[in-house]
């Protein structure tokens, strides 16, 4: 997570990974979290994840797709093995559809593709930038900018409270969960709630300070410039979307 | 420019008043201090000059507040803040850009100021400040004193009229703190009306023009800075001294006066990434029955230096040995006991008692009671054992940090910055316990800015960065 921390973006600044604009990134989450709630087939949704999937992996590293991935693949049999001890004591379930059991789980997985760059390729100042030059209006722009800017603090709140319950010799693990849950949820979760709590009170009175609710307009000291890998990214995202689509109701279009 | 007259405000929910009929007027060009315990009403007041309170934190005003001619009440806080910039603390608090220069950028483009213009006042800032070679730079990245000049610029480049500034050397090195007290006398020429709320007295003298002592959120004292010259006056209001001591002898790498201790042998190390190495074939003894200053720059890497000697940081080169054997790094952590900065990270449980018997993990079950009964008693904690941590003042919160960090035992106790924005009395009370340990044979390294405990407590110093 060093780039939401606010670290230094130098080492990733050649290639295609930071020359898209943070609104391409943006565009492209939008576009990819609506396009996959009617999308139902096997074949619209694969399109969509291997596209994603490549989508991925020019901006991030293959390591924290794996452990991403890994997650969503464990929610989806813990899912399953819930669902196989349901049928045991009620029959009437009848037999699963297993694709059609793992679509919710597609749908997460190019979800994750896709949310992955937009926050761990792309310099927080230029999604604020981005979120300004969309002329949201305030009541949108203002939460979208105080949860924005609340991410660093509250990363750098979870290394800290890490490193404070290394000092004080407790362990979190799953040994520890299991022998103490109380206990482990409450040293995990006490001071991240305190931290996030006054975090969110802090920025909010700088923010206030700053004058960001004034009901004048609002002008750009920077303003973000498209090249041409965010055409290149823009075409490839409709198309893609249009293939999935029509892969999805090609039926229906030929009927 | 400020004027308030029989001004009390109470916080929501609350049926004691923070302030309470506190009057005072302040010109342009003038500056003035306000002090007096933790808990006096301090930053309350800031908060009722800027409008903050009641306009952010609600609660009951009373009384007439008026910044500028205009009165307070009728202005909401962007208005007021026209008038009135407000540096805190810590300056990282009232960052929303992540780097220099949009910091800076950032309030003029919420009061719509045009680009050209924003980019003619950054660049005047940016001069007036030596900002020129961290204006790119990442705010995390800034040392304190950095962080404080960044911070006053961007305050000042709104053209405010007054300054407030909330406790503004709690987290600066001596000459960090010197570099702000002559920006201050610059900008007091100008014609900036000053207020400053700190508990640290020392750099001010020259500085301000009055003085008033709060305590429970009446003004109970005010004139001169001179009424401070009394030492009776600071006792009976809890205060700091006014000036400091010379600094203690520096620790020797070849005093062979220490049988007994730590030895730090040949350490080496450097962050990630960075070529040029933190700590080269450093080599140091630290003894037994000592409290030692551990003091240097911001940016040196004196809190690098305890991770390291409690083992949550991994030397890439040398060893620490006690009693000429090489402990591990896995065993440091246990031998050894860190206090951090920020109390809020370190408290989990729900109540003092509860948090020092799970932080006594290590010992049988049936003495954990009573050694976190003696803790307290030692730390003048026994009255809030059933109080939640977290509901806990600042002082009070570090003196359990403190106590949880020595229940373990450790032969070495680090202490990090542990009278940041505390008042005199627990001040006091801190360097009592760390002297108390070191008459009990522990080592106690107490890394700080803070020269008037350095001086109370500390026998000897480590000057950083080492060679």
């Amino acid at each position: 997570m060093r780039v939401l921390s606010g670290n230094d973006l130098t080492k990733y600044s050649t290639g295609l990974r930071c020359r898209l604009d943070a609104r391409t990134k943006m565009v492209i989450c939008l576009a990819a979290s609506v396009a996959v709630i009617p999308l139902k087939g096997i074949i619209p949704l694969s399109i969509l994840l291997l596209a994603s999937t490549i989508y991925a992996l020019f901006h991030i590293r293959i390591r924290i797709i794996f452990v991403c991935w890994s997650a969503v693949l464990l929610m989806g049999a813990t899912a399953l093995l819930c669902l196989k001890i349901m049928t045991v004591f009620w029959p009437e379930i009848g037999k699963v559809d297993i694709f059609i059991f793992f679509v919710p789980f597609f749908r997460v997985a190019v979800l994750v593709n896709v949310i992955l760059p937009l926050a761990l390729s792309s310099h927080i100042q230029d999604i604020l930038t981005s979120l300004k030059s969309f002329c949201l209006p305030l009541f949108i722009y203002l939460p979208g900018v105080v949860m924005v800017r609340f991410i660093p603090s509250f990363i750098n709140d979870i290394k800290l409270i890490s490193e404070s319950l290394k000092i004080r010799g407790y362990r979190i693990n799953p040994v520890a969960f299991s022998l103490h849950p109380i206990r482990t949820t409450r040293l995990l979760f006490v001071p991240m709630v305190v931290r996030a709590l006054r975090a969110s009170d802090e920025l909010s009175v700088a923010a206030e300070l700053k004058g960001i609710g004034y009901a004048g307009e609002m002008t750009f000291y920077r303003t973000n410039k498209f090249s041409y890998p965010d055409y290149i990214a823009g075409v490839t995202a409709i198309l893609l979307l249009f293939a999935s689509f029509l892969f999805e109701y090609k039926d229906a279009i030929l009927s | 420019m400020i004027y308030l007259e029989n001004v009390s405000y109470t916080y929501p929910f609350q049926s004691k008043e923070a302030l309470s009929s506190v009057s005072f007027e302040l010109k342009p060009g003038e500056a003035v201090l306000f002090t007096g315990k933790s808990g006096c009403g301090k930053s309350t007041l800031v908060r009722v000059i800027n409008g903050l309170a009641p306009h952010y934190y609600k609660g009951r005003l009373e009384g007439k507040v008026s910044v500028n001619g205009s009165d307070s009440l009728s202005r909401g806080i962007h208005d007021i803040a026209k008038d009135v910039g407000t540096l805190f603390q810590d300056p990282e608090n009232q960052f929303f850009a992540l780097n220099v220069e949009d910091e800076m950028a950032f309030a003029h483009e919420c009061r719509g100021v045009s680009s050209e213009n924003i980019r003619r006042i950054i660049s005047k800032m940016v001069e007036r400040f030596s900002l020129g070679k961290v204006i790119h730079s990442k705010i995390f990245d800034l040392s304190e004193g950095e962080k404080q000049k960044v911070a006053l610029a961007s305050v000042i480049s709104l053209k405010p009229g007054v300054i407030l500034l909330d406790e503004p050397s709690a987290n600066l090195d001596p000459c960090a703190t010197k570099e702000l007290a002559y920006l201050l006398g610059g900008l007091k020429k100008e014609g900036f009306a000053i207020v400053i709320v700190d508990h640290r007295l020392y750099w001010l003298s020259g500085l301000v023009d009055r003085v008033y002592i709060l305590e429970h959120g009446k003004i109970v004292k005010s004139g001169a800075f001179s009424i401070l010259d009394d030492e009776k006056v600071r006792k009976k209001y809890g205060l700091r001294k006014i000036g400091i001591d010379p600094l203690k002898k520096e620790l020797s790498k070849t005093d062979r006066f220490f049988a007994k201790g730590y030895k730090v042998d040949g350490m080496t190390f450097a962050y990630n990434g960075n070529c040029q190495a933190l700590f080269d074939n450093v080599t140091l003894k630290l003894p037994f029955g000592e409290v030692i200053a551990v003091v240097g720059d911001n940016g040196t890497g004196k809190t690098t230096f305890a991770k390291l000697v409690t083992g949550l940081l991994k030397m890439s080169a040398g060893h620490i040995f006690l009693n000429n054997r090489i402990i591990p790094r896995k065993k440091l952590l246990e031998k050894t006991g860190i206090v951090l900065q920020n109390a809020d990270h370190q408290l989990y449980m729900k109540t003092v008692e509860e948090e020092l018997i799970i932080a006594a993990g290590h010992l049988a079950k049936g003495i954990r009671k009573e050694k976190a009964e003696n803790i307290m008693d030692f730390f003048g904690l026994r009255e809030l054992a059933g109080r939640h941590p977290q509901s806990l003042s600042g002082g009070q919160k570090q003196r359990l940090v403190i106590a949880c960090g020595l229940i373990k035992e450790p032969d070495i106790l680090i202490l990090d910055e542990p009278t940041s924005g505390l008042d005199g009395v627990n001040m006091k009370i801190i360097s009592d316990m760390m002297k108390s340990l070191a008459a009990q044979g522990k080592c106690v390294l107490v890394i700080s800015h803070d020269l008037e405990l350095i001086n109370m407590a500390c026998g000897y110093r480590i000057c950083f960065p080492l060679s």
